[in-house]
């Protein structure tokens, strides 16, 4: 997993690659917690993350509550189908700003938005 | 006057004739009673032949299992050895520790008091060092060669380092020895290099073979017999494998054999003592307290024929044993420097002479009663010239009376003359008239007897001689054929059937199964040409070479085909009688589905999809093996697909001809094939063979039908075993996903697979404080009616932690919103909602989680 930022004023921009799983998770952990003091937003590009794991969402949350204390906003942005479905199963997609790949934003208690099918079991 | 002269002339006649009846009828009698003699040597003579035979012949039998058991230990040896010198080609494997009360079959871990230093003191386990965790990669073949094998009764490998890997039947018994005494449960001591196979196979050099005395085994109890080969690095020897044989197997194989009614047979070794014997008291039995040399016997015909056996020679002998007569024969087993020697009561071999003795007294009656009609025809004819000569002798006088009379005496004084035992006496009476009729008569019976005494010798003993072959020859060919049921019965990734139906008379084919390694699965069906013993021997020694070359094809010698040239070459060189075999020999990798295979002039394999489709190999066939020498085979590949069946036969199931000489043939095969209720091996052949049996009719059955089959499944789980720590997560990962990239998951799937991985590979390492874990994957083609619906994925995580079943933690709440969120439960709830189904299981100290997953387009 790899991270890149770009910053402009109090809005901060991180292009994950990779994959976002116990191993790795840490890591991207430490990264965000140490750039989150003052921002207003948080965007996290996931174009190239193939997948997140349940570390990866300890993550998310963290972030989440964190910025959530300073009346930040965490978005995510470019999640591909199988990242969408992850957060959908674990009802992380009521809470954040989603926008999928295909530039649309996951509106919330919706499944998969990709293609328009309904591929989870829920 | 005239016809007084006639009535004596006629009176002297018919006394003359009828004395001479009953003289020939007594010589009739006694040339019965010579012939039944003489049948009776002959048989003796034939009895003795035979067994002497017979016990060579078993002799070779038992020394084909021997070399068998060689070709084991050379091979585990030769596998060692290729892990010590290239340990990083193998992965590291751990060998289970025996399990207490367990009888199963399975490899074990013992090691010498030599490592009790590094003994972990909770596991009571020595630290596993590299040496032993890559010579667990044996474990497999040392199992199936205890399973293949009924002369195995124990398989394994020692290292001078102290450790000991066994595969046998007795896990239990290794808490019986006394070094248990300290800490009973984990002292699980064995001193290997003090037994006698380690010491021995020390002084030998790489590649040699060494055989124990009689030794106790230090487990079973039981005698045992073990044969041993170092396994050398540079110059050091490392390690010795080894593989023990009961000598209740061995016995069984000796006891079994059927030496007439009341025969035996028993071992004698290079010391003149007996080893096994089919007798339990008197002067050949085995007494384990008191071994005697048999040289040494106050018998001094036993005496002789032990230095004999001793010597390695062959023969038969009469002599008194145990105060019988009795017929001894004895042959060498070479590979031991042993003899098999039979013994059968002389009285049991003179029984049939005896029923053929009576034969021939009937036989004779019959003769006896033939004559009869021919001198009751004759004194018919005297009667009528009776009446004719008497009207002439009422015209002439007495003159004639002398003339008639005088053959008949002549006649008699010639029967009275012969003593029933020169055939080449015939009588010579030229009277021109029924007199010499008469003589004719007696000397077509003396022709008669002559033939049939010659017969009778030859048929007897000939009919004799022939059941014995049979029998020989049709037990070598079962004997010969590895058993079916049982073995690789537990496998999932291949199931294999094979059937021989044998012809009357014995034709013969063969078939052949083993496995190589733990990856390559050798198959061979062959068809021997000619029938009887020679031909059954012959199958014998083309199957033992064909096997004993495969077992040594080396997993990066591809050249299969230069393995059968090899084969053909030491074929023609054995082969006096100018015998052949039709083979089809190929190598299944069990892995992959590919087959590599030589086909000798032998019948096209079938290879049946799961929807039935049915395609012959097409690929060039050879020659026949033991035909030329210098010939060179091409290797053929077939690849088979997953579910795919390979079926091997014989031209006996083709050319198998009903009533009307119309053949089986090939298209009745697919046919029957297409139609069948099932393509599993066992139940595809026994159709097969009621369809044949059903098409022949009342037809015999000319030649040996005989079928092999196999179908690939691939392999079941494929494992990785490693120290549950994050860093070793990404090894695992690769693992899991080479393995879905090759069997061409979709990535949708396999994302999701990845991501369980992740969450219970993590949760192992975080949570369970488990030292190893071994995960699973097995990919399967999932059928619906007969229809591939997608691939059904099953991975298994398998740690030795604390016991903990995940599934029976609560699910988190996904509606609460995530400020209130507290962290943990959402690995294993993900795993739970995007497989298709999650188990657990605590079996043997371990947690067990196996999820299925179905695939996704």
């Amino acid at each position: 997993m790899t991270v890149e930022e770009k910053k402009r004023n109090e809005k901060l921009t991180l292009y994950v690659s990779g994959r976002i799983d116990a191993s790795t998770a840490p890591e991207l952990e430490q990264f965000v917690s140490e750039r989150t003091e003052g921002l207003t937003e948080l965007t996290l590009d996931l174009k190239d993350v193939m997948y997140i794991s349940s570390a990866g969402l300890r993550v998310l949350l963290g972030t989440y509550k964190t910025m959530d204390s300073q009346k930040g906003k965490l978005v995510l942005l470019n999640v591909n189908e199988e990242v969408e479905d992850t957060l959908y199963i674990t009802g992380f997609l009521e809470f954040l700003e989603v926008w999928n790949t295909e530039g649309a934003r996951v509106a919330k208690g919706k499944g998969n938005t990709h293609g328009g099918q309904e591929k989870n079991k829920e | 006057m005239v016809s007084v002269a006639m009535l004596v002339a006629g009176t002297i006649s018919a006394y003359s004739l009828w004395s001479m009846k009953r003289i020939s009828a007594d010589n009739g009698k006694e040339l019965g009673e010579n012939a039944a003699n003489d049948a009776e040597e002959a048989l003796e003579d034939l009895a003795v032949d035979n067994l002497r035979r017979i016990t060579a012949q078993k002799a070779a039998a038992i020394e084909e299992k021997f070399v068998t058991v060689e070709t084991y230990v050379l091979g585990i040896a030769a596998q060692a050895r290729d892990i010590y010198e290239h340990p990083e080609q193998y992965p590291d494997r751990r060998v289970a520790l025996p399990v207490p009360d367990s009888s199963q079959l399975a490899a074990q871990l013992l090691w010498s008091e030599e490592l009790k230093d590094s003994v972990d003191l909770e596991t009571g386990v020595p630290a596993y060092t590299e040496e032993v965790l890559k010579l667990g990669n044996l474990q497999d073949m040392l199992v199936q060669y205890n399973a293949n094998n009924g002369m195995v009764s124990s398989a394994y490998i020692a290292t001078e380092s102290g450790w000991m890997i066994q595969a046998d039947y007795i896990p239990y018994s290794k808490y019986n020895t006394t070094n248990a005494e300290a800490d009973h449960n984990r002292q699980l001591l064995f001193e290997a290099k003090d037994r006698q196979w380690y010491k021995r196979a020390k002084e030998k050099g790489s590649g040699q073979i060494v055989y124990t005395d009689v030794i106790r085994d230090a487990h079973g109890g039981g005698d045992c017999i073990v044969c041993a080969s170092p396994v050398y690095r540079g110059e050091k020897v490392v390690a010795v494998a080894g593989v023990g044989s009961y000598l209740e197997t061995i016995n069984n194989a000796v006891l079994g054999m059927d030496v007439g009614e009341d025969g035996y047979a028993f071992l004698v070794n290079e010391n003149g003592q007996v080893v096994v014997s089919g007798k339990t008291d008197g002067e050949t039995a085995a007494y384990a307290e008191q071994i005697v040399d048999l040289r040494q016997s106050s018998n001094p015909m036993l005496a002789r024929a032990a230095s004999g056996m001793v010597a390695g020679d062959t023969d038969s002998v009469e002599m008194n044993l145990d105060g019988k007569e009795v017929y001894l024969a004895y042959a060498p087993l070479k590979h031991l420097g042993w003899s098999l020697v039979t013994v059968l009561e002389e009285e049991k071999v003179i029984e049939p002479a005896k029923e053929s003795q009576a034969m021939i007294l009937a036989l004779s009656n019959e003769l006896d009663d033939k004559q009869d009609e021919a001198i009751r025809g004759v004194m018919a004819a005297f009667v009528v010239a009776l009446a004719c000569v008497t009207l002439l002798v009422c015209m002439s006088g007495t003159i004639f009376s002398a003339k008639l009379t005088e053959p008949i005496c002549d006649l008699t004084d010639e029967v009275l003359s012969w003593d029933g035992s020169d055939f080449g006496q015939r009588i010579s009476v030229l009277t021109g008239d029924e007199i010499e009729d008469l003589g004719n008569a007696f000397n077509d019976m003396i022709d008669q007897m002559e033939e049939y005494m010659e017969n009778l010798s030859s048929v007897t003993a000939e009919k004799e001689r022939i059941r014995t072959e049979i029998q020989v020859a049709s037990r070598l060919q079962a004997d010969m054929l590895p058993a079916v049921e049982g073995i690789f019965a537990n496998r999932e990734d291949f199931v294999l059937a094979a059937s021989m139906a044998p012809a009357k008379g014995v034709g013969g084919d063969f078939y052949d199964f083993f496995l190589l390694d733990e990856e390559r699965l050798a198959l061979v069906i062959a068809d021997v040409s000619g029938k009887g013993v020679p031909a059954a021997l012959f199958m014998v020694a083309s199957r033992m070479m064909i096997r004993s070359r495969l077992m040594r094809l080396e997993r990066k010698e591809s050249k299969l085909s230069r393995a059968v040239e090899e084969i053909n070459r030491s074929l023609c060189e054995n082969n006096k009688d100018g015998m052949f075999v039709t083979a089809w020999i190929g190598v299944l990798n069990i892995v992959t589905g590919e087959i590599n295979f030589v086909n000798a002039g032998h019948c096209r394999p079938l290879i049946i999809s799961k929807s039935r489709e049915c395609e012959y190999d097409t690929t060039f066939g050879g020659m026949m093996l033991a035909g030329m020498e210098d010939t060179a085979y091409r290797e053929g590949q077939i690849a088979l697909s997953r579910g795919d069946t390979l079926l091997l036969y014989t031209d006996g199931v083709t050319e198998a001809s009903d009533s009307e000489k119309n053949m089986y043939g090939e298209e009745r095969l697919l046919r029957t094939i297409m139609n069948a209720g099932s393509l599993i091996p066992k139940e595809l052949l026994q159709i097969l063979w009621e369809e044949i049996d059903d098409f022949r009719g009342e037809e015999p059955q000319f030649d040996d039908i005989t079928m092999l089959a196999v179908a690939w499944r691939g392999r079941g789980f494929e494992e990785k075993t490693g120290v549950p720590i994050m860093e070793n997560m990404q090894e695992f990962m690769d693992f899991v996903e080479s393995i879905l990239e090759e069997r061409e998951v979709p990535v949708k799937t396999a994302v999701k697979i990845h991501v369980t991985v992740d969450e219970i590979y993590s949760n192992i390492c975080y949570y369970s404080g488990a030292t190893e874990v071994k995960l699973g994957i097995r990919i399967n083609d999932k059928e619906e009616n007969g229809k591939v619906i997608g691939q059904e994925i099953i991975l298994y995580f398998e740690d030795d932690g604390i016991p903990y079943d995940p599934l029976t933690k609560p699910d988190p709440d996904v509606a609460q919103v995530l400020g209130r969120r507290k962290e943990g439960g959402l690995g294993i709830y993900m795993v739970k909602k995007r497989m298709d189904k999650v188990e657990y299981e605590y079996v043997g100290d371990r947690n067990r989680l196996t999820v299925y997953k179905l695939s996704e387009d």
